[in-house]
């Protein structure tokens, strides 16, 4: 016969649990990762009472945890995908309120630029609106740089960001290791830990919304995390850590490798999802774009602002220079020397000149002792340039010349009978040059023979004169960019590209790669291959010419940034308003004597390096009139003779082209001639204006202000794509937040009934309890 | 479905939360007045705002272009206005001296004087300088002075044919200037296609005129020469190729003479061995014309002399160590001069020497630039002496003395030792009106440039053809005048073509970004309602509460 008193006290110990449960229940419903638990009663078996069973009370038999693990997995890849537009939104947002604004954006620089050309144009002569014209070139650098600064700040944020990541995620992954162990452990047993359950999804999801993963459950209760495209980040007990390193395609940026015994496995590209996968496509995606964008106007603008003034002629009456520098680290590299012994220098005499770089200036100079061969004066000007106080012996026979900026150095060393130099990259703009003069020839018995010095630039680096006189002067110029070498490359080749055509640059990266046998350049945005061959050169590759040197291994790449840091490199270079080439550098008129009414116009220079375009030149029509001559009156020769007249043709010469049109009389003259004191020639001012509304790049199809628009509409879309798909991923993982706090989420009214329901069967038990009491009283009173 | 206590706070939350923005957006689009706060709005619009604000920020700057263009070309019209006027006054002046004849010397005197002045303020108003102090009329090379006169009085243009071209529109420039050589300098004299002159040295009373071409095809630029061989007959000689054009031809008072595709006329009566010039038309600025006609009337009255005089030594037979002497003599003053010819010297060496040795007489004076002054016996009358090429150039300034001095050159000695029979040394030039007689200057003879004496026929010749030049140079005045007058209108139209367009894209932009207001305000007012709603249903709900009632 069954105890009432059993049956009443374990219903008893069952509520009692059931209202621990329930409490259990209300106190986390703060807690959001918690899974709501319910208890299940079994009666207990009943005992056989003659012919019948009679019940012996109930046992709670477990505490349920209401979870489904694949709605949980669910929340996991949207929380994954959420996190990674969240980021990429907050980046491109940043992103955008900096390319939009209306005062710190280019835009208005950019305007005021062409506006102040404008106004130059209209005043040539004046100082003023030339003064205003260099101030809002500088204004215009200030917005390119302080853009492509902020630009390339943000992609340190990004980098710094990655490695904050990455130890995080190594925290989480240790935890969950942790947690897989005691999980294990405690389920040996048929019953799960809850709690431990909920701690290890919690920190799943954290995991998920800084890397997308996989989760893959043992039949131990343990789970192991797959990222990527199926590494092991977790495997039961055992967890295993990320590390950043150095890219070896592009130092200095990092990359996400998996640690393992046999050494770092760079996992990078396959990473997805999450913050980190965020911050990745941040960098490659957008970041690039657009700094790639931002390069390519300021390149362009560079390019053709230059191209236009250098066929100026300026207030000073020489031919413009390069208005803008977007040359930046191009290296310096060349050598010089001489054959002194057999240009006359005999015993005694010095061979000395001057080496300025960047501030610095050194005086090198050697005095010829008997039986000296060039490579002996050589290596004493060596010794002479180690003499200087700024120059460190490396002991590995070269010689540092340190500059006056910060990081530019000059370093030399004897290559044969000349001395080599090399410049360390890092030397910006225009103090990226070595200027050779003051040379000196203190040949007293041979003064006739003074061809002192030859000079030879090499890829990395240009020269305009190959020789240097007694007196002379010449500056190697770095002017040609050296692409980023594989950290891995084997060989000993460097690649260096320059740009050639600025209409055809694209914004991708190139990548140029040795297979063995030839070099293939790769269009890094679309994977096309757009150049292969044997090389050394490659030239007008998608507006770049690529030139290789030295011996590469197969495998061995390098990485082409071409429009990377245009804009950070932007640097207006005219300081000084009377070097701003507003004139045309010639100038044609018919002599006041003529006759005839043959009259010259449409002059224009066609090519501003030609030696003689400077010289006045005569055209003079013969008797009769029919033909002509061209003189050159500096050099004293004919340009051409019996040249026959057609009103309207086209005459070009030295450089340059004129019309001719009328009809002349014989002896009629036309002078084309340096346009000498013109300071309200603004023909070079108009041409410059114009560049405004040409179409410059892609393939001419496209003007700066368009450009620029562009990058606006390729950010704005790129924004707007982003916060779309966010609110698609928001609301996916709201809803599916929705299905699992309806399974699993505590709702307090639920709670409420279940207290009453609980207490009231407890209170039911213990009326039991009291009535077993009872009975049992009576049974004693009859005793 | 089952819903978590958790649930309905989060829900309740988040739609306030998504209310808020909502109102934030809307109060920012309505504090901005702009439909787009951000590219990413709407990107495309966003993009057409920048291409748009650049177009027209495009304009605005052609705008401020096209004000300066008017201000140069009212300040370039201005002055050809004022240019017009002083040639006016110096046609009149021309006309009253054609009237006076040679022998008014008072009258003619006071026009000359006249006529400097006029000559003065034109090239004021030819060196005219704009606000910034460029000079208006010297082409490109504005910070030079266009147009100078030296001692001597020739007039030289200093700038370049440059015209300023300023762009006023987005494919469109206007000239701002036109150059000195253009308004001032480069004047075809006479017809413009040919000019005639009668000689100095005519006696007769012919006068040609003006002419005209009568057969384009014809017209040849060169230069022929009409010349009597009686008063009945003449010669046509083209002097360019040296070739006789027609011999023989009779010749009565007023027939038009036709050859090379033109025509004139000789009126009056011409003397045996007088010629008439008929050359093609050669540049002559404006300032040139008129100092020329000054020196005419000026002539007979003060008279002035200019001129040069030289020789080709060393092709004459001057040897190393030949002495070359004469005298100068001016008002009463006497200079010997000589030079003996040294090793390697060119015509101009010794012209050189020879001004060196003028110099050296206690009568001269050097005035530093280049110039040496004579002075004569009268007070004020000098005679200025200066080396000019291989000859000697001179000019006499007769102050207020009435009818100056000649200047005499005399008794010079050719010491020519090896080619005596070649004496010929000493070629007088003769400038402006003054007569030399004779051109050539040999052993025996004496040359003498005097104040020239013109006849009543050769000075209105001489008229006719300065108003000739002065009718030309107008002309080109006032086609300037007319093509800054299209100027103008055509800046005025792209202007008002510029002002339509700026309209119309500043209201394109205005569709694209600005806000529609009332739209924006109902909007905000509903949205502001909305999260009072579901702020008030929030808290209602919280109150739902099984436990509020246990």
């Amino acid at each position: 016969m069954p105890s009432i008193l059993n049956t009443a006290t374990s219903g008893l110990r069952a509520y009692q649990g059931a209202l621990a449960t329930t409490s259990q229940n209300i106190a986390n419903v703060g807690n959001e990762a918690y899974t709501r638990q319910r208890v299940e009663f079994n009666a207990r078996l009943p005992q056989n009472v003659g012919q019948t069973f009679v019940g012996q009370g109930m046992d709670l038999t477990d505490v349920q945890r209401l979870a489904d693990e694949f709605i949980i997995g669910n929340i996991r890849d949207f929380s994954s995908s959420t996190s990674r537009l969240g980021l990429f939104e907050s980046y491109a947002s940043r992103i955008e309120n900096m390319i939009a604004d209306d005062q710190a954006s280019l835009l208005p620089a950019m305007n005021g630029f062409f506006n102040a050309l404008n106004d130059v144009s209209n005043d040539p002569s004046a100082s003023a609106p030339r003064v205003a014209l260099l101030g809002s070139a500088e204004i215009m650098q200030q917005r390119f740089n302080d853009m492509a600064g902020n630009l390339q700040g943000i992609g340190q944020e990004v980098d710094n960001q990655i490695s904050f990541q990455v130890s995080e995620i190594n925290g989480l992954t240790t935890e969950i290791a942790r947690l897989n162990e005691s999980i294990a452990r405690i389920s040996l047993s048929t019953q799960q830990p809850a709690d431990l359950l909920d701690q290890r999804d919690k920190l799943l999801n954290q995991l998920a919304e800084k890397i997308s993963v996989n989760v893959v459950e043992q039949t131990d209760g343990t789970l192991n995390v797959l990222v990527g495209s199926g590494q092991l980040l977790v495997s039961g007990s055992l967890s295993i850590n990320l590390a950043t390193q150095n890219d070896p395609a592009q130092p200095g940026q990092q990359a996400i490798a998996l640690q393992g015994a046999a050494g770092n496995v760079d996992i990078t590209s396959t990473i997805t999802g999450g913050e980190l996968g965020g911050l990745l496509d941040v960098r490659n995606s957008m970041l690039s774009e657009v700094q790639n964008r931002l390069g390519r106007t300021a390149i362009a603008l560079s390019e053709s602002v230059n191209a236009v003034h250098t066929q100026g002629y300026s207030l000073n009456g020489v031919l413009g220079t390069d208005f803008f520098s977007t040359v930046g680290t191009g290296r310096l590299e060349g050598s010089l020397g001489g054959d002194y012994v057999n240009n006359g220098f005999d015993v005694g005499d010095t061979v000395s000149f001057d080496l300025l770089f960047d501030g610095q200036t050194v005086t090198a100079s050697y005095t010829v002792l008997a039986g000296d061969t060039n490579t002996q004066v050589a290596d004493g000007l060596l010794a002479s340039i180690n003499a200087d106080a700024n120059v460190t012996d490396n002991g590995d026979g070269t010689y540092t010349l340190a500059g006056t900026s910060a990081g530019a150095s000059l370093t030399f060393q004897l290559s044969g009978t000349d001395i080599a130099f090399v410049g360390d990259a890092g030397v910006a703009g225009t103090s990226n040059s070595l200027q050779i003069n003051n040379v000196t020839d203190n040949d007293a018995s041979n003064a006739g023979v003074n061809a002192l010095l030859d000079l030879n630039g090499v890829a990395g680096a240009t020269v305009t004169n190959n020789t240097i006189t007694v007196g002379g002067s010449e500056t190697f110029t770095g002017g040609v960019e050296l692409a980023i070498a594989n950290a891995n490359n084997t060989g000993t080749a460097e690649v260096s590209y320059a740009i050639a055509d600025v209409s055809a640059l694209t914004l991708s990266d190139y990548q140029v790669r040795f297979d063995g046998t030839n070099y293939n350049v790769l269009r890094l945005s679309d994977n096309q291959t757009v150049a292969s061959g044997a090389g050394p050169s490659f030239s007008n590759v998608d507006g770049l010419n690529i030139t290789i040197s030295g011996v590469a291994n197969n495998t061995d790449s390098f990485l082409i940034q071409p429009t990377r840091e245009g804009a950070l490199r932007f640097t207006t270079l005219i300081t000084d308003q009377a070097d701003i080439a507003a004139a045309s550098p010639i100038r044609a008129s018919s002599a006041f004597a003529n006759i005839g009414d043959v009259s010259v116009s449409g002059d224009s220079v066609t090519n501003v390096g030609d030696a003689n375009l400077l010289n006045p030149v005569t055209i003079t029509f013969n008797n009769p009139p029919g033909t002509f001559d061209v003189f050159d009156t500096v050099q004293g020769v004919a340009l051409a003779t019996n040249v026959a007249y057609t009103p309207g043709m086209t005459v070009a010469f030295n450089g340059w082209q004129v019309q001719l049109d009328g009809s002349p009389a014989a002896g009629d003259v036309i002078t084309v001639e340096e346009n000498t004191s013109a300071s309200s020639d603004n023909r070079n001012m108009l041409s410059l204006i114009a560049l405004q509304s040409t179409g410059i790049l892609d393939g001419n199809n496209t003007t700066f202000q368009r450009d620029y628009s562009a990058l606006t509409t390729a950010v704005g879309s790129t924004t707007q794509q982003v916060k779309i798909n966010l609110q698609v991923e928001q609301s996916l993982l709201t809803s599916t937040q929705a299905e699992r706090e309806s399974i699993s989420g505590v709702n307090l009214d639920e709670e409420a009934a279940d207290l009453i329901r609980f207490q009231q069967a407890y209170q039911a038990m213990s009326r039991v309890v009291q009535t077993a009491q009872t009975l049992f009283q009576t049974l004693l009173d009859v005793v | 479905m089952r819903i978590s206590t958790n649930q309905i706070f989060r829900q309740g939350l988040s739609s306030i939360l998504e209310q808020q923005s909502a109102v934030l957006q809307s109060q920012d689009q309505v504090a901005s007045g702009k439909k787009n706060r951000v590219p990413s709005d709407d990107p495309s619009a966003a993009a057409r705002v920048l291409d748009l604000n650049e177009s027209i920020a495009q304009l605005q700057q052609f705008d401020r272009n096209a004000d300066y263009a008017t201000q140069r070309l009212n300040l370039e019209e201005t002055t050809l206005e004022s240019s017009v006027n002083v040639i006016q006054r110096v046609k009149e002046l021309s006309v009253q001296a054609a009237n006076t004849g040679v022998n008014d010397l008072q009258s003619q005197q006071a026009i000359a004087a006249e006529l400097k002045e006029k000559l003065s303020e034109l090239m004021d108003y030819a060196n005219t300088k704009d606000v910034s102090g460029d000079y208006l009329f010297a082409g490109f090379q504005s910070k030079t002075q266009p147009f100078t006169r030296d001692a001597l009085g020739n007039i030289t243009y200093n700038g370049d044919e440059g015209q300023l071209q300023l762009q006023i529109g987005s494919s469109r420039q206007v000239a701002s200037s036109d150059s000195g050589a253009e308004v001032f300098q480069r004047i075809r004299m006479g017809n413009g296609d040919f000019s005639v002159d009668a000689h100095t040295a005519n006696s007769g009373t012919g006068v040609i005129s003006v002419g005209s071409v009568v057969n384009p095809a014809a017209f040849q630029q060169q230069d022929f020469r009409i010349q009597f061989t009686a008063p009945d007959t003449y010669d046509v000689i083209n002097t360019t190729t040296g070739a006789t054009v027609a011999t023989a031809q009779p010749f009565t008072d007023g027939n038009s003479i036709s050859f090379n595709g033109l025509q004139v006329e000789i009126t009056g009566t011409p003397d045996a061995g007088d010629s008439f010039s008929v050359n093609a038309s050669r540049n002559q600025d404006i300032f040139t014309s008129l100092q020329k006609l000054i020196d005419t009337l000026d002539t007979p009255s003060t008279g002035n002399i200019r001129g040069s005089f030289g020789g080709d030594y060393i092709n004459n037979g001057f040897d190393v160590n030949d002495t070359i002497s004469f005298n100068v003599d001016f008002d009463g003053v006497s200079i010997p001069v000589s030079y003996t010819v040294a090793a390697g010297d060119t015509n101009a060496n010794i012209a050189a020497g020879i001004v060196a040795d003028i110099n050296a007489d206690a009568s001269v004076t050097d005035n530093g630039d280049g110039t040496y002054t004579l002075q004569g016996a009268t007070a004020g009358l000098s005679l200025t002496l200066q080396l000019d090429g291989d000859n000697i150039a001179f000019q006499s300034d007769g102050g207020n003395v009435d009818r100056s001095s000649n200047l005499t050159i005399n008794s010079f000695v050719d010491n020519n030792g090896s080619t005596a029979a070649n004496p010929a040394f000493m070629d007088i030039i003769s400038a402006g009106n003054t007569a030399a007689s004779p051109a050539t200057v040999s052993g025996s003879s004496d040359a003498s440039f005097a104040p020239g004496g013109l006849t009543d026929t050769l000075l209105s010749q001489q008229i006719a053809g300065a108003m000739q030049n002065f009718d030309q140079a107008m002309n080109r005045m006032i086609d300037v005048q007319t093509r800054i007058g299209g100027r103008l209108n055509s800046i005025e139209s792209q202007r008002l073509d510029n002002e339509s367009r700026d309209v119309q894209l500043k209201g394109v932009r205005s569709n694209i970004e600005d806000l529609d207001m009332a739209e924006a305000i109902s909007r905000l007012t509903f949205q502001t309602t909305a999260l009072q709603v579901a702020q008030q249903t929030f808290v209602r709900i919280q109150n739902l509460n099984l436990f509020s009632l246990l």
